[in-house]
């Protein structure tokens, strides 16, 4: 799937465009690609964390970071929230991202196979809570978290959230609890 | 505008509201200076209706701030620092304070309309007859000038217009008071609480006493009042008016009477004293936007700016009568800083049935009230502590970015029912020492031409022996309780623990019989002026454990009709 995106916050809309890639090769990728600048992020960059929030969080029979629009709030929160050392830290473990998977498979990571990808995302993962104290492991746990906060933070994470509760229960059974979020109150 | 008033009350939180509510129903003409800005009840600074993802930046306040040193000490607290309710605290960048560098004192402050009684933690628990006794029992500090049976009918008037929902335990150290529908214990709280019971008979596991409606009366309705809906957002402005603040209930009490101005925006510099007649003749204040100076004339001025503020500007009202503060001839103006001190924090499984669930947000903790006021063999210290509890939901596995593990599998083991848990955070009282003290800077001032306050105040030898016994007595009470895996972490003796983390800051004028060792008069009078009175957290001579502001109230509302009487008889 390729995405021509537009800023995302203030219309949720996607507009589909024209592939840029062969259409096998993105069937075998099965990466979304983007392929204008977001509002902080160029294109290659809100692609490539776009892919990570994604192994991250992938779609199950919850939704996934695609259908929390993670990165899209990121790209947001990195004009409206993040101060400039932030900002450089994210471009530059992106960098950095692109430059080791290249180094590691010898070819860009936007060629790898989904497999690929996902292996080699957990490899850092692991180390990156193990021993690595680089600056690159601080940057990708600070990277983790927001996708982390901004995903569980999201509506569609909280399917039982309630706003207003309308009380409160200290003792139920599983099905009374059921019964009230149907309801959607106490 | 006319400028004269019968009283003037300095400051709109919790006791300022309530002196401006006792004043204005008894027919005098009121001014309430605030310094900070106006928040309108219900209006676009309240927050509670915002869902988490609709809140500013997902809640995370802009790293900028941080970054240029904005709001150091709310950063320090981490759960209060939060673009839900930021916009309700002090940034000290701009107000800043000044402490030892090596005893960083942490005021957390509220300049709006309404102050601190926007943000507080709304448990309100009335001091015992010990409490009231403590200081004369074991010498330390001020002896109290007044007991449990002078604020016995004050703490019931409060209580009744506040609205407090609690259970009536029937406990001597936490005297029951005129209450609405309790909240309910959890099934793991219940669990705890009854095995507590069979075990002793000096220690209780109690639900809190909340200034959130359960029952609302008629009264509370009147004044657009409605019952709490368990959302927990109250510190973000409550729009239902269900938890007691200024905003909700004096303030338009006390407006309904016609009888009440309120200025926004004012920072009062000094409280004029006339040398001739011996009175407070009214307040000097500083505009906060334009800086420049006005003066309000009252025939009564009430402080109730909280307990630092109330310090600071009464140290910097001096006249040739008092060059060193106003009403300070026992030159205790400043002394004996209180507070309390949590240096113990405890965590444990509650294995009950695991079929059990919760729903709603409790606007309350639990609460284990203090046991200790008699020495027993075990303590090495005086005074005691109680803890701040809670296992108001069962725990469900959260999302940790902050341990390895991505996709599929780390993803499903997120939002699983886990144990429900149990929390304890011991709150100690701190003893009044004379030394913790408040003055003003010699050189630091603000942006106003105000100096800034300087607060030398630390916890001591006690403190740290009464956290070394709270750790073994709250395992003792968890391992009493039915729980397991019973973890207490106490605060080292080596790691500093900052006064004022608590948020209950008090004393500094304190109340005594003597006018040579005390600021005020168990009215709050001051000994020196009789028409000036003190009733925020300054007049405190002890801190207790109690959460202190139900008994703040207290002494406004007694402090107010004594006042009103001597104003009525021209005796002021």
């Amino acid at each position: 799937m390729e995405i021509n995106r537009r800023i995302f916050l203030g219309s949720m809309l996607y507009i589909v465009s024209a592939s840029v890639l062969p259409s096998e090769l993105k069937k075998s990728l099965n990466l979304t690609v983007f392929k204008s600048d977001a509002t902080f992020f160029e294109a290659d960059q809100f692609t490539l964390l776009y892919d990570i929030a994604d192994i991250m969080i992938p779609r199950t029979d919850t939704p996934g970071s695609m259908d929390t629009h993670a990165i899209q709030v990121l790209d947001e929160l990195m004009i409206s929230w993040a101060a400039t050392s932030t900002q450089q830290q994210f471009n530059q473990f992106l960098s950095e991202f692109l430059l080791r998977a290249k180094s590691t498979f010898n070819t860009s990571y936007f060629l790898l196979g989904r497999e690929k990808r996902q292996s080699f995302l957990e490899l850092i993962d692991e180390r990156a809570f193990d021993k690595d104290k680089s600056d690159f492991a601080i940057a990708y746990k600070r990277l983790k978290a927001l996708i982390f906060h901004i995903h569980y933070s999201s509506e569609s994470a909280n399917p039982n959230f309630f706003l207003v509760p309308g009380g409160y229960r200290g003792s139920l059974t599983q099905d009374e609890l059921n019964v009230i979020y149907e309801r959607k109150y106490l | 505008m006319n400028n004269d008033y019968d009283v003037i009350v300095v400051g709109s939180g919790i006791t300022g509201g309530w002196a401006a509510k006792e004043f204005c129903e008894r027919g005098f003409k009121t001014l309430v200076v605030e310094r900070g800005r106006n928040v309108d009840h219900r209006g676009p600074e309240y927050k509670d209706f915002k869902a988490p993802w609709d809140l500013q930046n997902r809640g995370m306040p802009n790293e900028s701030l941080a970054e240029d040193g904005h709001y150091a000490t709310l950063r320090k607290k981490g759960h209060l620092y939060k673009t839900d309710a930021l916009h309700f605290f002090v940034d000290d960048k701009k107000h800043p304070y000044s402490f030892p560098e090596d005893k960083p004192f942490m005021w957390t402050r509220g300049y709006q309309l309404g102050g601190r009684s926007l943000t507080w933690g709304r448990q309100v628990l009335r001091w015992s007859p010990m409490d009231f006794q403590a200081n004369a029992k074991d010498g330390h500090g001020i002896e109290w000038p007044i007991g449990y049976e002078d604020l016995a009918p004050w703490y019931s008037y409060v209580e009744k217009f506040i609205g407090v929902s609690a259970n009536k335990d029937g406990l001597k150290t936490l005297p029951d008071g005129e209450f609405q529908t309790p909240w309910e214990m959890s099934y793991a709280e219940k669990y705890i609480s009854n095995n507590i019971a069979k075990k002793y008979t000096d220690r209780h596991l109690i639900i809190g006493r909340a200034a959130n409606l359960t029952s609302p009366s008629q009264d509370q309705i009147a004044l657009g009042r409605g019952k709490c809906l368990a959302r927990s957002y109250c510190r973000r402005g409550c729009s239902f008016g269900a938890y007691f603040s200024s905003q909700s209930a004096t303030l338009p009490a006390a407006n309904n009477t016609g009888n009440l101005t309120v200025i926004t925006d004012s920072i009062v510099e000094r409280i004029d004293y006339d040398d001739e007649s011996k009175k407070v003749s009214g307040v000097t204040v500083i505009d906060a936007n334009t800086k420049e100076r006005r003066q309000y004339k009252s025939r009564v001025v009430f402080m109730c700016a909280s307990a630092l503020g109330t310090v600071q500007i009464m140290l910097n009202s001096t006249s040739k009568t008092f060059p060193n503060g106003i009403a300070n001839s026992s030159g205790m103006l400043g002394h004996y800083i209180l507070g309390h001190v949590t240096g113990v924090v405890a965590d444990a499984d509650v294995p009950v049935s695991e079929d059990k669930f919760a729903f709603g947000r409790r606007p309350i903790a639990t609460y284990i009230p203090n046991y200790r006021h008699e020495k027993q063999a075990d303590a090495n210290f005086d005074r005691g502590f109680g803890f701040q509890t809670t296992a108001q939901n069962r725990t469900f596995s959260r999302p940790s970015a902050k341990e390895k593990g991505i996709g599929i599998i780390a993803k499903q083991s997120v939002g699983q029912p886990g144990p429900w848990r149990f929390r304890a955070f011991m709150y100690g009282e701190v003893l009044p020492y004379y030394d913790n003290v408040a003055t003003l800077h010699p050189v630091k001032k603000d942006d106003w031409g105000m100096p800034l306050l300087h607060i030398d105040a630390e916890i001591k030898a006690n403190e740290r022996k009464m956290i070394k016994q709270a750790a073994k007595d709250i395992h003792e009470i968890l391992e009493a309780g039915g729980c397991t895996n019973i973890k207490v972490k106490a605060t080292p003796e080596n790691k500093h623990i900052p006064m004022g983390k608590q948020v209950h800051e008090m004393g500094g004028a304190c109340m005594g019989n003597n006018p040579e060792s005390s600021v005020l008069n168990g009215w709050g009078q001051a000994h020196d002026i009789p028409n000036l009175f003190v009733t925020d957290g300054a007049c405190m001579a002890s801190s207790a454990t109690q959460n202190p502001s139900l008994t703040y109230m207290a002494i406004t509302t007694r402090a107010a009709d004594y006042a009103a009487k001597l104003l009525k008889n021209n005796v002021i």
